[in-house]
């Protein structure tokens, strides 16, 4: 497998591995846009990061940085910091890893589908829609220049069973969502918290590509829940995300094209249409669908 | 190498595989195919791809004669024409939004279409009575393959078979006239699918065997 030569995919941090999973004197193999990469923790308990050789050698280290518990490291020199989430810091919050599920397709596909209420009805049936509430109400999206993310808030749903806690008591409920592109490989929300209206659960998804029909996808989370158990809040995310694979594995094709005629987007496409856009404008070819010249 | 062009006339499958009120995929050369049929109406051959979020079609629903995506549930009529988005229910669909849908013919019991219809000659198969389903058959094999070991009386058939009009190959066993139509899977797979005319269930029952021992041939070597 070649590696990308796509300057805006090298200069990106790529998620590897878990901290909890990663103990001091084991390392993992791990596919990054082509490249292999060997993360290991030594018996300190510190990370690093080579790139393997095509005979399996160790070769050139590369950055290694830890966040949300994950591992992160680049192929590129200068990659784009990881984003600010500051719920992950708040001292109530439960910090649940939902563990790491491989999707065969592009990233962006990935990302696109994360962003979309309208799916809910039709592939969360009865946990986060339902058949007799399918319409996507008008929200807001914008580009935050400071930041240079891509921002949907606003969004609001109607939610048979919205989390584990909600499903616990049952009845429904509108849901506030808002959505976050951090980065062409990492997008998050934050919804309403159950019986709780002023604060949010935050929700993540960081993507590691494989290839550009490939990832691994890294989902974790920091919420505000007493009751459930972490093996019923992984079972619920894990659950959710199992099904989008349903989807995500068959939409053709696998890459993104982000030709503007491509594909026929609605009103409740405004966050893909955003996220397009803002993506094009990277200058990212990688998981994308070259357009003729 | 192509092994056909687009504008030939493909088979996809048996009449009788199409129920009412289901989708399936097929794939010709490569080529996604949803074919699916509604409660009434006849067989619908489309790009196997939702215009919305390029989602395959085939893994749709059928309800109330319209095909609707799994992905965001838009719906599609018979004809191509989408006409409902659930995300918008008040909303009536542009008729810019539509499916890529391809023609659809019969002849001897089992389903054509061509993807390039602008350059296809005229079907010249017909659909004709009596013709009843013995199965359909998928080989690890090139088209080319299957057609000459089809055209040998080496096959498990015993009988050459010929080549009709409309590119049904059929031959005459013990009374019983069989057909086969030879599908492009792509440049390693082929599918046959095979109906007859004249045989009892017994009689189709023992073709269905041959037919299995026809693939066996066509991978043995």
């Amino acid at each position: 497998m070649t590696v990308t030569s796509d300057p805006v995919a090298l200069d990106q941090w790529i998620p590897c591995a878990w901290t909890a999973k990663l103990t001091p004197g084991s390392s993992e193999n791990v596919l990054i846009l082509g490249q292999q990469v060997r993360v290991a923790c030594d018996s300190q308990g510190a990370y690093a990061c080579h790139a393997l050789d095509d005979d399996g050698a160790p070769g050139r280290a590369l950055p290694v940085t830890q966040k949300f518990d994950l591992i992160f490291t680049t192929l590129g020199t200068n990659p784009r910091p990881l984003p600010l989430i500051g719920e992950f810091d708040e001292d109530d919050r439960r910090i649940a890893m939902c563990g790491s599920v491989g999707v065969n397709t592009s990233p962006f596909r990935i990302v696109e589908n994360f962003l979309d209420m309208a799916h809910f009805c039709f592939v969360h049936t009865d946990i986060l829609g339902s058949v007799e509430n399918t319409e996507v109400l008008a929200y807001k999206c914008e580009l935050r220049r400071d930041v240079d993310e891509v921002w949907a808030t606003d969004c609001q749903f109607f939610q048979p069973a919205a989390s584990k806690s909600a499903a616990e008591q049952g009845g429904g409920q509108m849901t506030q969502y808002k959505y976050r592109v951090m980065s062409p490989f990492s997008v998050m929300l934050y919804k309403t918290v159950f019986g709780q209206e002023h604060r949010d659960d935050a929700i993540c998804v960081f993507i590691r590509p494989k290839s550009e029909t490939e990832c691994v996808a890294y989902m974790t989370m920091a919420i505000i829940d007493d009751a459930s158990t972490m093996a019923q809040l992984i079972d619920f995310q894990q659950a959710i995300f199992l099904q989008d694979r349903i989807i995500l594995e068959n939409q053709r094709p696998a890459l993104l094209s982000l030709a503007p005629n491509a594909e026929i987007p609605t009103k409740a496409d405004l966050s893909s249409i955003a996220f397009r856009r803002w993506l094009k404008a990277t200058g990212i070819k990688f998981g994308t669908i070259r357009e003729a010249a | 190498m192509q092994t056909s062009a687009l504008s030939d006339w493909f088979p996809v499958g048996l009449e009788a595989q199409f129920q009412p009120a289901s989708s399936h995929p097929v794939i010709v050369n490569g080529y996604g195919l949803a074919v699916w049929r509604g409660e009434t109406g006849g067989v619908q051959i489309w790009e196997d791809r939702c215009p919305h979020r390029g989602m395959r079609l085939s893994f749709g629903f059928v309800r109330n004669n319209r095909l609707a995506c799994l992905y965001h549930g838009w719906e599609y009529q018979q004809g191509g024409q989408c006409s409902r988005i659930p995300a918008h229910p008040d909303l009536e669909p542009p008729k810019t939004i539509c499916a890529k849908t391809f023609e659809s013919r019969s002849h001897c019991g089992i389903v054509f279409t061509t993807l390039d219809r602008a350059a296809a000659p005229e079907f010249d198969g017909k659909p004709q009575d009596g013709w009843m389903p013995v199965r359909s058959i998928f080989a690890a094999v090139a088209l080319e393959k299957a057609v000459a070991h089809l055209a040998s009386d080496g096959n498990a058939f015993g009988v050459a078979a010929a080549r009709d009009d409309a590119g049904c190959y059929t031959l005459t066993a013990d009374g019983t006239q069989i057909a086969f139509a030879v599908q492009p899977v792509d440049a390693g797979r082929t599918a046959i699918h095979i109906t007859s005319r004249g045989a009892d269930v017994a009689r189709r029952q023992a073709l269905a065997r041959l037919a299995i021992r026809l693939r066996r041939e066509l991978e043995a070597n």
